[in-house]
């Protein structure tokens, strides 16, 4: 009677660990993906930075190829290098300055890397807890196997 | 109504709260993205050249009507996103009685 009281925890115990890791291990997942984009958007917004400064110094006169689809180019001769015209969000851009331009992008790459170091502590915390109940479920799963 | 008719009940709110939640979190998002521009251009400053994002082209608009359109825009934004977390509030609050009816009638 006890025993089967014991196997009947047991069980119970075995199928809320379960539930329990089935959502860490899906949580898991969603932030690995989201550091993944946070990750895209720092190297998009640091490249941007780099081609400001480059442009600031060198780019003034410079012939570029503009993109116009399917890999197809024109050329075309860099006027000036003062102003930027830069997106704001909200379909939205504002001609700034380029120091002003770089600025702003570094304040993004600012908050974006804050963002993704808290999302990675919560991924630690997370894989830590899974490392945590990975042991008990393959042990109340070999308890229940034997019995 | 029958167990089947419950069923093909619940599935269908639970898919519609589904689609709301995925609308709601776009929604959320755009309506950050204009909070953070105005946030911005409050702190840089109004007095400068505005571009609009239409079909591809960015047309050039005067301060005062980017100032307007972001403002409009999260108004509707706002109002959208209270309808729509409204109608979400009553797809949750419908699925529960369902799911409280289904061992009644099963």
């Amino acid at each position: 009677m006890v025993e089967k009281a014991k196997e009947v925890r047991n069980h119970e115990r075995l199928l809320t660990l379960q539930d329990e890791l089935r959502s860490l291990i899906a949580q898991a997942e969603y932030l690995r993906d989201q550091i993944d984009a946070v990750t895209t958007t720092i190297q998009d917004l640091a490249s941007v930075i780099e081609t400001l400064s480059y442009l600031e110094k060198r780019g003034e006169g410079k012939t570029v190829l503009l993109p116009l689809g399917a890999g197809n180019y024109i050329r075309a001769k860099i006027e000036k290098v003062d102003t930027v015209i830069m997106g704001v969000g909200g379909r939205l851009s504002i001609e700034a300055s380029i120091k002003e331009a770089k600025d702003m992008l570094g304040e993004r790459v600012k908050v974006l890397e804050q963002l993704r170091l808290d999302l990675l502590k919560k991924l630690e915390e997370i894989n830590r807890r899974i490392n945590e109940i990975l042991p008990q479920v393959e042990e109340l799963a070999k308890q229940e196997q034997g019995q | 109504m029958s167990t089947g008719s419950f069923n093909q009940e619940i599935l269908r709110l639970i898919e519609e709260s589904r689609l709301l939640r995925r609308e709601i979190s776009a929604l959320r998002s755009m309506l950050t993205e204009v909070e953070e521009a105005l946030r911005l251009l409050n702190k840089i400053g109004w007095k400068r050249r505005f571009f609009r994002a239409l079909a591809g082209l960015l047309i050039e608009i005067p301060p005062e009507e980017a100032k307007e359109y972001l403002s409009e825009r999260k108004e509707v934004l706002e109002t959208r996103l209270k309808s729509l977390e409204e109608r979400e509030r009553k797809v949750r609050s419908m699925l529960s009685r369902a799911l409280k009816a289904v061992p009644e009638t099963s």
